[in-house]
């Protein structure tokens, strides 16, 4: 019978490499271009609305309104439907980005024709 | 001593909250990329945490007493950095929440938001109110026309606590980027960044000029002493864990 050769000792446990998610194949669509698209359709929007403020009020209100709300439910739609994952999350991230950098002034510009 | 070239300069200040978002977005792409994450349900949550943190810094400060509307509020009611992040926070459950996700997403956030804050501060220096007055000689002077643009005293030195947030923040980036393979549970770079901003905020808001509401401490000091509480017991919760794994190691190479 032979000696077997002693275990050798344990290695320290390593630092945990960085988990993600379960393993999904790549969706897709571009981030980048989503995110152009949102910003540029939102700021599009916020350019109509002062285009129109002075002339048809009401219509420059609906104007910023419903694209803005038709952009947040097609980015959340594209974005749960696996092959247009990245694209409608990218339209969602120009959304975010439009809200934080523009939403004041649309909204007192919505504000201030009273709507 | 420095002046405040763009006072009251809404464009100047949300153009580098705009540069900061997109700068935090190319670090986020480049850590999923170096983590080698390809879920794109990660791009999702990214665009829920920037949809709340926008809606949470307006809509979370709402304070019902002054009788203002909701929607007059939004557009010039008061704008927080600590409301941002807890809508963030609550937008990336959310995002969690639609899209099934449910690894932890903490330490992938945490130096994108650190760098996000860095620049979009830079905007904040330029345009508002710095702070306290200050005897030292890298205080902040106001014209009488920039003095009545944010609403300070005109000629009187104050302190820049956006430079020492934005040095934080430098800071805090730099320490995650250095050590952000190395924590030991997923999850606790994001804990231990959130509890040191917090304690710094907590600090740095004695000299940065907030309207005091009771005992000489604004709202952000009496929203943090909450949740500074929280924070530690959490901090704790990672360092106790961490303990026994060191010793483990010491015990097994010993």
């Amino acid at each position: 019978m032979s000696d077997l050769p002693p275990a050798p000792p344990v290695p320290p446990d390593l630092p945990p490499a960085p988990r993600g998610g379960s393993p999904s194949p790549r969706a897709g669509g571009s981030v980048l271009l989503g995110i152009v698209v949102g910003v540029v359709f939102i700021g599009g929007c916020v350019g109509l609305a002062f285009l129109l403020v002075s002339s048809v009020p009401a219509l420059s209100g609906v104007l910023f309104w419903a694209p803005a709300v038709a952009c947040l439910i097609a980015g959340i739609v594209l974005a749960v439907l696996p092959r247009t994952t990245r694209f409608g999350a990218g339209l969602l991230i120009g959304f975010g980005i439009s809200l934080l950098v523009s939403a004041g002034v649309c909204v007192a510009l919505i504000t201030r024709i009273g709507l | 001593m420095i002046a405040l070239p763009f006072a009251g300069n809404g464009l100047v200040h949300d153009g580098f909250v705009g540069l900061g978002v997109a700068v935090s977005l190319a670090f986020y792409a480049y850590e999923q990329r170096r983590r080698g994450l390809t879920d794109s349900r990660l791009w999702t949550i990214a665009a829920f945490a920037i949809i709340g943190g926008a809606v949470g810094s307006r809509l979370l400060t709402w304070d019902v007493t002054r009788n203002v509307p909701l929607l007059d509020w939004w557009s010039a009611g008061d704008r927080s950095i600590l409301a941002g992040l807890v809508g963030a926070w609550l937008g990336v459950h959310v995002g969690k929440r639609v899209t099934r996700y449910r690894e932890r997403t903490g330490d992938l956030f945490a130096p994108a938001v650190a760098l996000a804050m860095s620049i979009g501060r830079i905007g904040c220096l330029l345009t508002e109110l710095p702070g306290t007055p200050t005897g030292a000689a890298w205080g902040i002077v106001l014209t009488p026309g920039q003095a009545a643009a944010v609403g300070g005293p005109a000629g009187v030195p104050l302190h820049p606590s956006f430079l020492y947030e934005i040095a934080f923040q430098v800071a805090a980036f730099a320490v995650m980027w250095r050590f952000r393979d190395r924590v030991p549970h997923p999850g606790d770079l994001f804990i231990c960044y959130v509890a040191a901003y917090a304690l710094f905020r907590f600090g740095v808001e004695f000299v940065r000029g907030n309207q005091l509401i009771w005992l000489g401490m604004s709202r952000p000091q009496w929203f943090l002493l909450v949740t500074i509480p929280l924070l530690a017991w959490r901090v704790w919760v990672v360092f106790s864990r961490a303990a026994p794994a060191g010793r483990e190691q010491k015990r097994v190479a010993a």
